[in-house]
């Protein structure tokens, strides 16, 4: 029994809106109907966020028990096309596709790009794809569908040269990590003879040998590029600060935290009864992220770039916290991917907002288009003190999660490093918002200006949700621990 | 087996070394070879005498996928050719820092 709603449901609502956006493409450049494309990007993540979150809270909300994870399989088990959807899965669903509709809101106030609405349809489908894949087939099939629409959308960026070198390297890097990650799969194929998510847990489980480490490494590797795990991470900071804005917003938001969410639910599915080693490896690639990301986002003077900066770091944090692998530290790492989603994409899109007014995306110059973008500032500061960890906003509450989760487990080098790190990306956050405040010597210009109503739309929907999870983060961290939970009982399952 | 590693550490390889636009996406296409290669040769290692549906659906979906890599790749370098007249990759050393 789903409930009313089954949760594959979403994914085909969002596959007839790709199919059909090159006809509302095409329709849209006629003179009657030029809205039509922007329409279909905000009104299909909306019917789908709906959906979603139908099928995440009813359950929930009446306590029916449903036996999560969902497994939805077209043929028997093994030899079929199978999702696997358990409740962190769909809590990640949810954000990404609310995300999502915040971003193509922000982009109904910026000149539309022919061919934007197809591929954002298409990194939508691609995420919620990834998120349900209960199989590795499934899986690279919307890994790619995901990897090229974010392709595609970098290369919209305004400055296009930049915007194409960005794009370059983001699907060189991007495609061969894909493609080492499906050799990886096959080597798994050869030694448990399926594809099937649950299938090779259960064959692979107690299994040990060279090749199964083998085929752990190359996996990691592959998986390691769109997660954006130093040292395979160099694409990241260009694609961020080049892609127009909703992309950035969307790309360092949710999309790098799925692909980093996939690795997971393989390391917990596959790899948690058989290989040892990778949690060691996964805490010192995130060390090393930390450090990376803080200190690069320190001497940063560019503010897309320094967001950038500080997304690797975060996606330090999350590796540090799967490395400890305990159920309080998956749900803390799922509170984290939810709060910075928020946070990261309203900073993405306050930075955008000034920056396109100021015709330049450095620091000192943001600061001269203060006075015709107030609310841009403002909801820019909420979110950087957000990612500061400023106590009453959601970022206070992931830290103490994420610190607690170290401390009380044997991983006391790591708590330090979080610890160092935390201090440092403040110093980054306070320095960013010192920049954003500062006065000028010639005093501010006497032009005043609005923030156009669907920039502030967007901006009121995510610094919503930074500050309830900041006051009252029960609901979201009760289904961090529910996802947590399913995470981790899914390397033990039947196949 | 032994000729889809070598395949692959030859698109590695040229992705590694080539300096080209379409010698990578060539690369790139290679790998995607290597990986079908290896999923045909483990399926045959593993279930000697019949072949396995699921690898052979595999290999279609992964060729096709291939396929749209090789468009997609095709058309970025178009587009970079377009806007810089080279399909030099070292061209491209703006974004740095």
């Amino acid at each position: 029994m789903r409930g009313l709603l089954d949760p594959i449901l979403v994914l085909y609502v969002l596959l007839a809106s790709l199919l059909i956006s090159p006809v509302v493409e095409c329709l849209g450049r006629s003179k009657a109907l030029p809205s039509l494309p922007r329409a279909l990007s905000l009104a299909s993540p909306l019917t789908t966020l709906l959906m979603a979150s139908y099928c995440l809270l009813m359950p929930y909300l009446s306590g029916q028990a449903l036996g999560w994870p969902i497994v939805i399989a077209f043929g028997p088990l093994g030899l079929s096309t199978t999702f696997l959807v358990d409740r962190a899965s769909l809590l990640l669903a949810v954000v990404a596709l609310l995300v999502a509709l915040a971003a193509s809101l922000y982009a109904l106030s910026q000149p539309y790009e022919p061919g934007f609405s197809t591929a954002f349809l298409g990194l939508c489908l691609g995420m919620v794809g990834v998120l349900f894949s209960g199989d590795l087939l499934v899986l690279y099939v919307f890994w790619e569908v995901m990897c090229l629409s974010a392709y595609a959308l970098v290369a919209l960026g305004g400055d296009r040269k930049a915007a194409l070198e960005a794009a370059w390297k983001y699907f060189i890097m991007g495609s061969s990590g894909a493609l080492v990650m499906l050799f990886g799969a096959s080597l798994l194929y050869g030694m448990a003879g399926t594809l099937n998510l649950l299938q090779l847990a259960e064959r692979l489980s107690g299994a040990s040998g060279p090749w199964l480490q083998i085929a752990l490494l190359i996996f990691v590797a592959g998986a390691g590029v769109e997660a954006a795990l130093v040292p395979l991470h160099t694409w990241l900071p260009d694609a961020y600060s080049e892609a127009p804005t909703p992309v950035s917003a969307t790309l360092a938001g949710i999309t790098t935290e799925i692909g980093f969410f996939w690795l997971l639910k393989a390391l917990l599915t596959i790899f948690h009864q058989s290989a040892s080693g990778w949690h060691v490896l996964l805490a010192l690639v995130g060390v090393a992220n930390m450090f990376l990301g803080n200190f690069c986002a320190l001497v940063q003077s560019d503010v897309k770039r320094f967001l950038a900066y500080s997304s690797l770091a975060v996606i330090g944090y999350m590796a540090a916290a799967l490395a400890v692998g305990t159920a309080g530290s998956i749900s803390a790492l799922i509170f984290l991917i939810i709060s910075h989603a928020f946070s990261k994409s309203l900073a993405f899109l306050g930075a955008g907002s000034l920056a396109s007014v100021a015709r330049s995306r450095l620091f000192s110059h943001l600061s001269r288009s203060r006075a015709l973008r107030k609310a841009a500032t403002t909801f820019l500061t909420l979110a950087l003190t957000c990612r500061a960890g400023l106590p009453g906003t959601s970022g206070f509450v992931e830290k103490i999660l994420l610190f607690s989760a170290f401390f009380s487990s044997a991983w006391w080098w790591l708590a330090l490093a979080f610890l160092l790190n935390v201090v440092v990306a403040a110093a980054a956050y306070f320095r960013a918002v010192k920049e954003l405040l500062r006065q000028e010597a010639g005093g501010q210009p006497a032009r005043r200006g609005r923030t156009p109503l669907p920039e502030l739309a967007s901006f009121f929907t995510l610094s919503s949700f930074i500050i309830a999870l900041g006051i009252w983060p029960w609901l979201a961290l009760d289904l961090a621990s529910l996802g947590a939970q399913d995470l981790l009982s899914l390397g033990h399952q039947e196949g | 087996m032994i000729c889809s590693l070598g395949l692959l550490v030859l698109g590695l390889y040229g992705l590694a070394s080539k300096r080209n636009l379409i010698r990578l996406v060539i690369s790139l296409e290679v790998l995607v070879n290597a990986t079908c290669l290896a999923f045909a040769a483990l399926s045959a290692m593993s279930n000697p005498g019949h072949s396995d549906p699921v690898v052979g659906v595999l290999i279609i979906i992964v060729l096709a996928v291939g396929g749209c890599i090789a468009a997609f790749g095709l058309a970025l370098a178009l587009a970079i050719y377009k806007r810089t007249g080279t399909v030099d990759a070292w061209a491209l050393r703006k974004l740095r820092g």
